[in-house]
């Protein structure tokens, strides 16, 4: 399991989950299961991509974000 | 004779229902035969409308006699997976939650698909929310080719069915390779169209920014035809396209000389089970004869599952949050702690996820610049026992590894079969196209599919 979200993640959860009625032993056993899909996620840590604009849907031609703004 | 009726094309059933030679109401009792028969063994349908079905097949039957049926799909048999709402029908999302829902209205692709004149025979079984589990109220889909095993997910009662020569083809939904998947491992032909090209409306979100909706049939004749029916601007659908809509059906003349077709390296990994390799590569043996092809690369493709999951875990929690906090214990474990999960993404992570959408997709359209169709295999491996848990971060992961990234990207993809596994378990082509090609997608599988004859096989099931 990798340490970043062991020892901040799982505290943060802690507290967003709760807004779910959950425990906080419920949340770190939920880390325990299924951090290595967060672990794999937080990989996207190591790519340099602070000049890339985000794109909250593929939209690949560029033609469903016009419709969207008219 | 339900096996022969049950296996017959799109346009083959039309020729034969002009010329009066068959009628729809015979087909529709076929079908429905059929899965009755079959059912026990494949638990492929949730809802099957079969009242209703055969009134709607003498309608089409009196339609054809009066010389007035004109729909581009009268009288044929066509099943939704039980995430896509049809009015008055429950829409159960093979989950607890749903057990009782009933929409008001038709989702876009079902109206689209009545007023084609398609007859909706069933509503077929899925995993729980289209979300990578069984729930044990619905229990797994059988696969056609071995009943031990899985059809895939999550869009499995379509698959299992079309194969299984019940309905001419099913709509399914993609979010990380649901339609392609299942297809690949049943042996059906299964296309995700562009995002944008295909309405969502009323077909249960799921991750809104990945989710599709495309056919699953068992040739790619007939998957035309249907994306046809389905695709096209919907003005409730925000992020539909105003793209032009091509006649796909008419582009499948076998022609594909000089199309250019790029092997991605990146998706020849270590994982691929050796009996999916050899298929693969002797499809690729075959297109050489008359496609231009080479090898490519997408070296971001080592990074596309990080994408998917940090795009889909949280989106999905957020579909799911109020249904989550009010009934946790109603749905399957697996699914719960996948949405609980999504809640522990930190939205630094889902933001750095759509960061590199942008340059994954700026990737992928490099790769088109030389060449116009990618091909890939569509699963490392054969269907296995039991669905891989969408959560586990090896065998999940594994799974969706060639069909996740272009759910991230929204490039269109179809899976083909293309040969047979030592076992006798059936093996998906993928190929994927630039953004609105689905007409160049589907010219290169039907040539494929016409030239290799894959599609011919049936599984063992009379």
């Amino acid at each position: 399991m990798d340490g970043r979200i062991v020892d901040v993640d799982s505290v943060r959860a802690a507290v967003r989950l709760s807004g779910l009625g959950l425990s906080e032993e419920r949340c770190l056993a939920l880390l325990q299961t299924l951090a290595p899909m967060l672990d794999g996620i937080a990989r996207l840590r190591d790519l340099d991509l602070q000049e890339i604009e985000p794109s909250g849907t593929p939209d690949p031609a560029g033609v469903s974000c016009d419709e969207a703004r008219r | 004779m339900s096996g022969e009726l049950g296996y017959l094309g799109i346009g083959e059933l039309q020729a034969l229902y002009r010329s009066r030679r068959v009628s729809p109401v015979e087909v529709m009792d076929a079908v429905l035969e059929r899965q009755e028969r079959l059912e026990p063994r494949l638990n492929a349908f949730v809802t099957v409308l079969a009242d209703p079905a055969r009134a709607e097949a003498r309608a089409a039957e009196a339609r054809f006699a009066r010389g007035e049926a004109s729909g581009p799909l009268e009288g044929i048999p066509v099943s939704l997976k039980d995430i896509i709402d049809m009015a008055g029908v429950r829409t159960t999302a093979a989950s607890r939650i749903w057990k009782d829902r009933v929409p008001e209205r038709d989702a876009t692709v079902t109206a689209r698909l009545k007023a084609a004149g398609a007859i909706l025979f069933g509503k077929a079984n899925l995993l729980e929310f289209a979300y990578g589990i069984v729930h044990p109220d619905y229990g797994q889909v059988n696969n056609p080719w071995d009943t031990s095993r899985t059809s895939g997910g999550s869009s499995s009662g379509s698959a299992a069915s079309v194969v299984a020569g019940i309905g001419c083809g099913s709509l399914g939904t993609d979010t990380g390779g649901s339609i392609r998947i299942p297809a690949a491992y049943c042996g059906a032909v299964g296309l995700k169209p562009t995002y944008g090209r295909v309405s969502r409306r009323g077909a249960g979100n799921l991750s809104w920014s990945l989710d599709h909706v495309g056919p699953l049939t068992r040739s790619v004749d007939d998957c035309a035809r249907v994306l046809q029916v389905v695709a096209g601007h919907d003005p409730e659908d925000a992020t539909s396209s105003r793209a032009p809509l091509p006649d796909y059906a008419a582009g499948l003349t076998g022609d594909v000389k000089g199309v250019r077709v790029g092997i991605v390296q990146e998706h020849l990994g270590p994982d691929l089970a050796p009996d999916v390799r050899t298929a693969f590569d002797a499809a690729m043996r075959l297109c050489a004869d008359t496609l231009h092809v080479g090898e490519c690369s997408i070296p971001l493709i080592e990074y596309a599952d990080s994408a998917l999951f940090g795009i889909c875990l949280p989106e999905a929690t957020v579909v799911h949050e109020r249904r989550l906090s009010a009934h946790a214990d109603d749905y399957a474990p697996m699914t719960r702690a996948q949405l609980e999960m999504g809640a522990l993404v930190p939205v630094t992570d889902y933001l750095r996820a759509q960061q590199f959408r942008t340059l994954l997709r700026a990737e992928v359209d490099r790769a088109f610049e030389r060449f116009d169709i990618l091909a890939m295999p569509t699963v490392a491996f054969p269907a296995p026992a039991e669905d891989p848990e969408f959560g586990d971060a090896e065998a999940g992961a594994s799974e969706a590894r060639r069909t996740g990234p272009y759910d991230v990207t929204g490039h269109p993809a179809i899976s083909v079969p293309c040969g047979f596994t030592g076992e006798g378990l059936p093996v998906g082509l993928q190929l994927v196209a630039p953004a609105f090609r689905e007409d160049l997608l589907l010219q290169v599988a039907y040539a494929y599919e016409q030239r290799a004859g894959w599609f011919r096989m049936r599984p063992p099931l009379d």
